[in-house]
């Protein structure tokens, strides 16, 4: 089981993201750790565009505390008709190769600043 | 307030039209148009796509190297299209009509010598040159865009992208809206997909307004 905690869901360009996770593993999963990971990528017609700004290690029954700074520059999430720009924390169980075996993903919306 | 993915409403993952990875189409997405047996390796076989950008040769292509193996070999425009282009006993050559004549007769002669298959991706017909080689050629040209087709595709694609197998997808694409999308597209699966793209966006903004 994985609880994750956030300050805000919706958050602006240059705030701060603060959080925690807990994992609660199953018992043959005690030996593992995860990765948890703050960043955004696009989704839609076009090449694909990523970025990842924050990794953590989240261990096993330890509460796990991530703080980190949105950009200025953004991007601010979208939904348009041919591009997504999708900000989420993803937690996931790394494997070979670079593979994600995914646990838990929380989409994030990245607001304009509010003047 | 918490926010997720609007597609989520409509019981799917994510926009099904959403441009693929790599250009490596997964089988769940691929879609028969009666092409998709792969050609013999080894056969001094010339067999040429022929197609308007966006037609599905490219897919074509690489969805016959999964079964066949061999190389595949994108040929690049410019100046970088002076590369020799690959042989072996299947070749899979992308773009071909931009190799530089000298390049493809010499690539054309090494491929005889060991009877060589090649699969090319091409805008224009290349038989003359192949056939100077002996070479069996065949032909495929690829003019699948169609209403028909285009329902069937666009149902594939949105039952490939369903959420969970008890909730209802509510994205259906009408005869009417897919006559306009392949009036529009020019014979293009690239650009009818766009058009989807598009469409399915406007329908998930709607039904969250």
């Amino acid at each position: 089981m994985i609880n994750l905690d956030l300050n805000s869901e919706s958050i602006e360009v240059g705030s701060e993201l603060t959080g925690s996770c807990i994992w609660i593993p199953d018992t043959q999963e005690k030996n593992k750790s995860l990765k948890l990971t703050i960043g955004w990528r696009t989704e839609g017609r076009g090449n694909i565009d990523k970025e990842t700004l924050y990794e953590t290690e989240v261990n096993p029954s330890l509460r796990a505390y991530f703080r980190c700074k949105i950009p200025m520059s953004g991007p601010i999430s979208y939904d348009g008709q041919l591009l997504r720009i999708i900000w989420e924390i993803i937690v996931f169980c790394p494997g070979w190769f670079f593979q994600k075996n995914m646990v838990e993903t929380q989409v994030l919306h990245i607001i304009p600043r509010q003047l | 307030m918490s926010y997720y993915n609007p597609y989520h409403k409509l019981g799917l993952q994510r926009n099904p039209f959403t441009a693929p990875d790599n250009l490596e189409i997964p089988p769940q997405r691929w879609f028969d148009f009666g092409f998709s047996q792969a050609p013999p390796i080894q056969k001094r076989l010339f067999l040429q796509v022929i197609g308007e950008k966006g037609a599905g040769k490219t897919s074509h292509l690489l969805h016959w190297k999964q079964q066949t193996g061999g190389v595949y070999y994108y040929c690049q425009p410019g100046w970088k299209a002076w590369l020799l282009p690959p042989v072996a006993k299947i070749v899979y050559w992308d773009e071909a009509n931009r190799i530089p004549l000298p390049l493809l007769l010499i690539s054309l002669w090494l491929a005889h010598s060991i009877n060589a298959t090649i699969v090319s991706g091409t805008h224009n017909n290349l038989a003359k040159f192949a056939s100077l080689f002996s070479f069996e050629i065949k032909t495929i040209r690829l003019s699948t865009l169609c209403v028909e087709n285009l329902l069937q595709w666009s149902k594939k694609l949105i039952e490939s992208e369903r959420l969970s197998p008890s909730i209802p997808i509510r994205l259906e694409l009408t005869t009417d809206n897919a006559r306009k999308i392949v009036a529009d597209s020019q014979g293009s699966w690239r650009k009818a997909a766009t058009f989807l793209h598009i469409w399915a966006a406007r329908v998930v903004k709607n039904y969250i307004l």
